[in-house]
């Protein structure tokens, strides 16, 4: 199975940059909770190590998938599909653990707990990259409509939750992978603005005539308090306002590895997960924002390149859906983080703590350096 | 699997590429405008955010007397200060701290508003004073009060009481008004701040300069540790002129009259409820005493008092706040006199040996004034020894309201004397023709100028101003200005200042005159108005010379009063006494600064003249004025 010329085709800018995103991201998880007694317990590392394990565990499911070939037999694909929605279908019944409101959790014993919906972005992509790849053509209304069925099941299963920030993960790669598959533009254009149309409706109707919203209250403020958070400073504006602040006084230098005061003082909660980059640049400043940034460039830079030197349709649209998996949680955590964005709880890839993110990412890692490996056929 | 390809894959990556290259630009323009161009603000930002300054006040400096014996001092106690905006949200801090401050949760919220409003996030002062069981109980639910700290607290301790209440005056919180005059002096919204007395006149010496402590707190405001630090430095300490065994004599002698005349049936002396005492040194201006009764206990104001309290201090219609001695606005009955003889006796008017007949009735015009009994012939050092209207008329009538007024100022009525207490000592009154027009535009009646020459009707003087006049004659015509801090001294005892005694001026009159009136005065004492209240007393050794008076007022009891220096030849000490409502000078005020001379000159207590029954008689008893 080992090849040397395997080994020598990885895409070194690619996994270098995963890594070394991941050490800063164990670094600032230490910043951020060192002193927080609640969540460590007394030891500083106490968060750190869990992290690390899952690092571990993330590097040897991409290292395993490296080593095989991402074009499995079809029964394989059903069976992901199939185990997807029975986790999700798990997390909501009375299995699942209710955090903040809402029912994403699965405890697996232990300290060690599970979050189907980060596994499912993965789950959802490889799956509807084989579902899109097997369609000779794009002609009939099947053909149109075969793929929102596939996405829906899942979808409504992480609405109800609810979890709306995956939610938004899902439909950006869906219709990013929609249209690298060839979907044509005026249909995709057409569906979003009918779901935009709907939206709107949807809240016109809730309030004229009071109907029913399929969203809670908490999640509408925190949706639209970024545009203003000076609107309610002491709640739901808190956030915005503590991590605007937290990135501002870092200013150019920083105030200096583990000098931050935003986290350790807990102005800025969730300052290890949602969090982690204001932290980050309070203490590294933009010099250190701008790493971080430029890392996560290369990284959708090299995953652009793959995408396209991809030998097959399949090997394209997982690329794609992965890309826009990740361009998305970049552009929404780090834009909530500056307070462009709307607070939605939304980690950033490879940084912010939580095991089932990082080994979700890594795993789609390693679909990519799969691809890449897998990219001409004289190679083997 | 077969390999297909897909249609416009380039197209489609070079779409998403721009959308890549413009979200991460926006990205970077953000950070770059948080950080770069914004960072200082938003630095200051989270400076503020996590900082929580306390001014920690420095011990107030000590007051001595002129012995070095210790008149006021600061105690050790606590204050509980709190961040409003870290409290205010949290019904259960609130709750706790009202509850064991015993503050309702109105008073509180009052409290902080009042005090927070100029500073935020920063912890002010809610409750100073406090007790250890109190502070023993917040400093165990520390945990659960964060924007709370208990800091140490040096709170002004008044060990004499009220004793001097009126010379050290009381704290209590700047007020807005005040802040704004001492801009730029370092003082604080919720500082405490002397109010009246020393403590306000030398507040800036007193104060020192507080501690700054810089506490880094979390998100709920408990504080984590402190940032930075800078200690205070203690205020400096005054030394008094005041003699605090004279002052205690003097504290002791008024209220034991006072209680005495309580006890008397006769019912010009039984309304007694308020008086002054004044002892300074004739010779550079030192007060050694004074006292304005009632007092307050300036203890009650230093944690934060009661408004029961207060009230009833406020509604005292005896205006316990007033000091008398600098604000108590006289006439001075018969202790004018020895103006009036020593103005007639400068202008030539009258020879020493030139004798007057009273018979009794004096008149001026178709009025008439009495005098109570019918002295006979009588030489002007008669006419003080025996108080003698009739003589004092007559000179009054030849010099005229002018020239009278004129000596009167000269001595120092009509004018504040500078002493440096606050509130400032009043200026009295001398009126003459001129000022009665301008005032009242009133035509001047021949009859006034016979009445200010005995101190009634348009004189007012207060008990420092007739003291400044008596020290003027008894030291022979220098004016000095009184004086009742000599040194300031830092904590580490350097001294800081030191305040010679100030002459005012010389008055320029012939010793001859003056001689003639402190013989006047010498009499009045050894065998005139005020032998009784001296009997027993070792005039022979030491002469007392002094002046009684009895000052008719509207509606009201008459005033006593006796201003007085001793020894009458080699004049040291002044004495001038107020029994308000006293009755006579003779037998409601002499006794007071009877006692004052004794303990001055170390006298043992003489039987006749220390109870009160046997201090007056004889031919005075009926006059109506002295």
């Amino acid at each position: 199975m080992w090849d040397k010329k395997l080994f020598k085709n990885i895409d070194y800018y690619l996994l270098i940059s995963v890594l070394l995103l991941v050490v800063i991201g164990l670094v600032m998880i230490y910043s951020a909770t060192r002193n927080n007694y609640a969540l460590t317990g007394g030891d500083p590392f106490a968060l750190v190590k869990k992290q690390a394990l899952a690092v571990a565990m993330g590097i040897a499911g991409m290292i395993l998938i490296m080593l095989s070939d991402y074009r499995f037999p079809d029964l394989i694909f059903h069976i992901l599909y199939g185990l997807n929605l029975l986790l999700l279908l798990l997390v909501l019944s009375p299995l699942g653990m209710e955090v903040k409101g809402a029912k994403s959790w699965l405890n697996l014993g232990g300290a060690f707990s599970l979050q189907p919906s980060e596994l499912a972005k993965l789950l959802v992509i490889l799956t509807l990259a084989k579902h899109l790849a097997d369609k000779e053509e794009i002609d009939s209304f099947w053909d149109l409509w075969s793929p929102f069925i596939h996405i829906f099941f899942p979808l409504v299963l992480i609405l109800l939750q609810p979890d709306l920030g995956t939610t938004l993960v899902f439909m950006f790669f869906f219709f990013v992978m929609l249209y690298v598959a060839g979907y044509s533009r005026r249909f995709l254009l057409g569906v979003i603005l009918a779901g935009i149309s709907a939206l709107v409706l949807l809240f016109v109707s809730h309030y004229y005539l009071g109907t029913p919203l399929p969203f809670k209250e908490y999640q509408i403020q925190r949706m639209t308090i970024f545009l203003n958070p000076d609107r309610d400073p002491t709640g739901s504006g808190w956030n915005v306002r503590q991590a605007i602040i937290a990135v501002g006084s870092g200013r150019f230098m920083g105030k200096g590895l583990f000098q931050g005061t935003q986290g350790r003082l807990g102005f800025l909660p969730e300052s290890h997960n949602d969090f982690i980059f204001a932290i980050l640049c309070e203490e590294l400043g933009f010099l250190g924002g701008f790493l971080v940034l430029a890392l996560f460039f290369i990284i959708i830079w090299r995953c652009l390149v793959i995408m396209q030197q991809a030998k097959d349709k399949e090997g394209v649209l997982i690329t794609a859906g992965i890309t826009a998996m990740f361009l998305f949680h970049i552009m929404e955590n780090i834009g909530m983080n500056i307070g462009i964005m709307p607070i939605t709880g939304i980690p950033l890839p490879f940084v912010s703590y939580g095991g089932s993110a990082m080994i979700t990412n890594l795993l789609a890692i390693g679909f990519i350096e799969n691809i890449w490996l897998r990219r001409q056929k004289l190679l083997f | 699997m077969k390999n297909r390809t897909i249609k416009g894959l380039e197209r489609s990556v070079k779409v998403l590429t721009i959308l890549v290259v413009l979200i991460f630009s926006v990205l970077l323009f953000r950070l770059w405008y948080l950080q770069i161009v914004r960072g200082e603000e938003i630095f200051a930002k989270s400076s503020q955010n996590r900082t929580r300054p306390i001014w920690i006040t420095a011990p107030r400096g000590n007051i001595f007397d002129r012995n070095g014996e210790l008149l006021v001092t600061s105690r050790i106690s606590h204050v509980v200060s709190v961040v409003p905006e870290d409290i205010k949200d949290n019904p259960y801090v609130v709750q706790f701290l009202g509850r064991v401050l015993g503050l309702s949760e109105e008073e509180l919220f009052q409290r902080m508003e009042e005090r927070a409003k100029y500073q935020k996030n920063q912890y002010v002062p809610l409750k100073r004073d406090v007790d250890a069981s109190t502070i023993g109980q917040i400093l165990e639910a520390k945990l659960d009060l964060p924007g709370v700290v208990v800091e140490d607290y040096p709170v002004r301790s008044y060990p004499k009481g009220e004793w001097g209440a009126h010379l050290f005056g009381y704290l209590g919180e700047i007020s807005e008004q005040e802040l704004a005059q001492r801009k730029g002096l370092g003082y604080r919204l919720g500082d405490l701040v002397g109010k009246m007395g020393l403590e306000k006149t030398f507040d800036y010496e007193l104060r020192g300069e507080e501690a700054v402590r810089i506490w880094e707190v979390d998100r709920v405001g408990q504080p984590i540790r402190v940032l930075e630090e800078k200690k205070y430095i203690p205020g400096n300490n005054l030394h008094l002129t005041i003699d605090l065994r004279l002052q205690a004599v003097a504290e002791q002698a008024l209220r034991d009259q006072l209680a005495w005349a309580k006890t008397q049936t006769n019912p010009q002396l039984n309304k007694a409820n308020a008086g002054s005492v004044v002892a300074l040194d004739p010779r550079n201006g030192a007060v050694l005493a004074m006292v304005s009764y009632p007092e307050f206990d300036p203890n009650l104001f230093v944690g934060n008092i009661t408004s029961a309290a207060f009230n009833e201090l406020i509604n005292n219609p005896l205006n316990p706040f007033s000091n008398r001695v600098t604000r108590g606005q006289f006439m001075p009955g018969s202790t004018f006199k020895p103006i009036t003889v020593l103005a007639a006796l400068e202008e030539g008017l009258v020879k020493p040996d030139e004798t007057f007949t009273c018979t009794g009735v004096f008149r001026v015009g178709n009025r008439q004034l009495r005098c109570n009994p019918a002295h006979g012939k009588q030489t002007v050092v008669d006419g003080l020894k025996n108080s003698c209207n009739t003589v004092m008329a007559e000179l009054a009538l030849r010099l005229g309201p002018e020239k009278l007024a004129a000596y009167a100022k000269l001595l120092g009525l009509g004018a504040k004397t500078g002493l440096k207490l606050e509130p400032e000592d009043l200026a009295g009154l001398v009126g003459d023709p001129e000022w009665k027009k301008k005032a009242r535009n009133e035509p001047w009646y021949p009859m006034e100028t016979a009445l200010i020459a005995i101190g009634q009707s348009f004189v007012n003087v207060t008990p420092i101003q007739l003291a400044q006049v008596y020290a003027a004659i008894a030291s022979g015509g220098q004016v000095y200005q009184p004086q009742l801090v000599w040194k300031i001294t830092s904590a580490t005892g350097e001294t800081v200042a030191e305040f010679s005694p100030k002459a005012v001026r010389k008055i320029n009159v012939k010793p001859e005159n003056l001689a003639v009136v402190r013989e006047g005065l010498t009499k009045v004492v050894q065998e005139g108005t005020a032998r009784y209240a001296f009997a027993g007393f070792p005039l022979a050794r030491i002469p007392v010379a002094g002046k009684t008076g009895t000052a008719e007022n509207v509606g009201k009891n008459d005033y006593a009063f006796f201003a007085s220096y001793a020894p009458a030849d080699n004049p040291e000490l002044v004495v001038v006494v107020v029994i308000e409502e006293g009755g006579f000078g003779s037998q409601a005020a002499a006794p007071v600064a009877r006692k004052i001379y004794e303990a001055y000159f170390g006298l043992e207590k003489s039987a006749a003249g220390a109870t009160g029954d046997n201090r007056f008689g004889g031919p005075d008893q009926a006059a109506l004025m002295e």
